[in-house]
């Protein structure tokens, strides 16, 4: 079903970049690991936004984030907010660092664990905000090494998953993603109506 | 083998024991105060006589027990009760807040001095009509409530929680357990699921209100599961909890028991939430098997099933030792029996005294 939303299109140097879009509206660029596929996730979160969807292929993050800013550019996208997933999610935040780019917030779903000589101190002064997702079923350190490495950002436990958030508990996902990039920190303090008969 | 006292609180007025939700046209204030001071006796007493624990649960809309947040009791307790530890088995987990209880139970901790015991209940079915939750989630509440809790107590970072059934933006609670990695976990063990459950997640379990045939394969199948996990569960993971009495004489104390109205479970006061229950598939995979636990018994048929332990010393003492040849339990967890006044003091006293002190060899 999902496969069914999302169209296959080409961009960047060469058009040789391939990418996954469904819906319209403000736009949310995701990257995910390499051969990744849309997900459940990305179709909710297509129902209200334009979803983008980048698989960071092979090849250092920081070259997969310089590929997908590209192409973004090329898209004509002048601003938008960014999700990066699984191994993902280091491109996505080497794209998050980038200082041409205007992104609004950052979600890392699930990120892999961090590899290829990040650079802690640039992190660290990361401006955005950041919400770290990690599933309670991830047997992996990667939730507790990302947050280490962003002491400022927003930590949530997403309950019964392991590392592919997205395909595991999706409407979970797409609703705290969704809440986050429209509040950003304000997301903290819930507006959702606790009314049970009016 | 360790001893607690489990106390109710049951309401001591004139009212019926065999209606559920209880009208609150029986109740007194005065009767109510007299209750909660009795029940005070009673733990004080345990405690002074060297019952190892005291414990509380949690009860709604009954005589059977004024105790609907035994957090507030077992706050009183900490204090009232100076040695023993200090057993809440426990709270309705899914029917309630998941954050509140970890705080509530890391109070409780702090308050006692680390002498807490944190059973952690899917309740009587009944509970799940009290604040309104669909008992068909119960297992799923449970289950998504104990993780977040044993997070609470542990994670030393702010947290959020996107659950099923619970959701959290931040959670850093304060105060912190005082035992650490956090005080000892207990849950029903009754059910197959239940066990396998407790055992996946090095929980200990309880039995309450069963008969020892039932606990003893209950306890089977638990430590067979404990065993495919990976660990060994100790006597202490096993708890065992009956009614008692003891007196001077066997005689004297039948005689107190005879006084004993028969026990009806509280979800089968009312037959429409029994059968509600029953549809909503709350009882699992053994479903019979949970609905002998609960029949209507005479109180011979009541001791040699070990629901109820009653005589004098050396009689009480061989109960609880076949009791313990056939769980292995290490902890017996014992409910009043009759709320007797004096006698039922000496019976605490007598049990401490004189039984106690050869349970320790058990």
């Amino acid at each position: 079903m999902t496969e069914g939303i999302f169209a296959q299109r080409w961009a960047g140097e060469d058009r040789h970049l391939p990418y996954c879009e469904a819906g319209s509206g403000e736009t949310i660029v995701a990257i995910v690991g390499d051969g990744g596929r849309p997900t459940r996730a990305h179709a909710l979160l297509g129902e209200r936004r334009r979803v983008i969807v980048f698989a960071a292929n092979n090849g250092s993050p920081r070259e997969a984030a310089r590929r997908v800013g590209a192409a973004v550019m090329v898209l004509g996208i002048e601003r938008f907010d960014l999700m990066g997933e699984g191994a993902g999610a280091a491109a996505a935040m080497w794209l998050a660092l980038a200082p041409e780019v205007d992104i609004g917030s950052v979600v890392l779903a699930a990120p892999a664990s961090v590899l290829g000589g990040l650079p802690d101190d640039a992190f660290r002064e990361m401006q955005r905000p950041v919400l770290v997702l990690s599933g309670t079923k991830d047997q992996s350190d990667a939730g507790d090494r990302w947050r280490a490495l962003l002491p400022d950002c927003h930590f949530m436990f997403v309950y019964d998953a392991g590392p592919a958030i997205g395909a595991e508990r999706p409407e979970a996902l797409a609703f705290i993603a969704r809440e986050f990039f429209e509040r950003r920190d304000l997301f903290l303090v819930s507006r959702e109506n606790g009314m049970v008969f009016p | 083998m360790k001893a607690s006292l489990f106390c109710t609180a049951r309401y001591m007025g004139a009212a019926p024991h065999d209606i559920w939700p209880l009208s609150g046209e029986y109740y007194s204030g005065d009767a109510a105060v007299r209750s909660m001071q009795t029940t005070f006796d009673q733990f004080r007493c345990a405690d002074e006589f060297g019952f190892d624990w005291v414990t509380v649960a949690e009860h709604h809309y009954s005589g059977f027990s004024l105790t609907p947040n035994p957090m507030v009791m077992a706050g009183a307790l900490s204090q009232l009760v100076r040695r023993a530890k200090i057993a809440v088995l426990g709270p309705t987990l899914p029917i309630l807040n998941p954050v509140r209880v970890a705080e509530e139970f890391a109070m409780l901790d702090t308050m006692s001095g680390g002498r807490l015991v944190a059973g952690m209940m899917r309740g009587t079915p009944n509970e799940y009509v009290t604040y309104n939750i669909n008992p068909s989630e119960s297992r799923e509440r449970f289950a998504e409530a104990l993780h977040l809790i044993r997070r609470a107590w542990t994670e030393t970072r702010p947290f959020g929680w996107l659950g099923r059934y619970y959701q959290y933006r931040t959670i850093s609670i304060w105060p912190r357990p005082v035992q650490q990695p956090h005080p000892p976990l207990y849950m029903s063990g009754s059910s197959p699921e239940a066990g396998e459950f407790a055992a996946k997640n090095r929980i200990g379990i309880g039995f309450a209100f069963t008969t020892v045939p039932l606990a003893k394969s209950a306890v089977k199948h638990y430590r067979a599961c404990a065993r495919d996990a990976g660990w060994e569960p100790a006597a202490d993971d096993v708890i065992y909890r009956a009614m008692f009495h003891v007196a001077d004489t066997d005689d004297e104390a039948f005689a107190d028991m005879s006084t004993l109205p028969p026990r009806i479970s509280l979800v089968d006061q009312n037959k429409a939430i029994a059968e509600g229950v029953r549809q909503s598939g709350y009882y699992g995979a053994d479903a019979a098997a949970q609905q002998q636990r609960t029949l209507r018994r005479e109180l011979a048929d009541r001791i040699e099933l070990g629901q109820v332990i009653v005589g004098g010393p050396d009689t009480v003492l061989a109960q609880v030792r076949h009791i313990r040849d056939e769980l292995g339990a290490g902890v017996l967890d014992l409910v009043v029996g009759a709320q007797l006044g004096e006698r039922t003091l000496h019976s605490i006293e007598l049990f401490g005294t004189k039984v106690l002190p050869c349970m320790r060899e058990l």
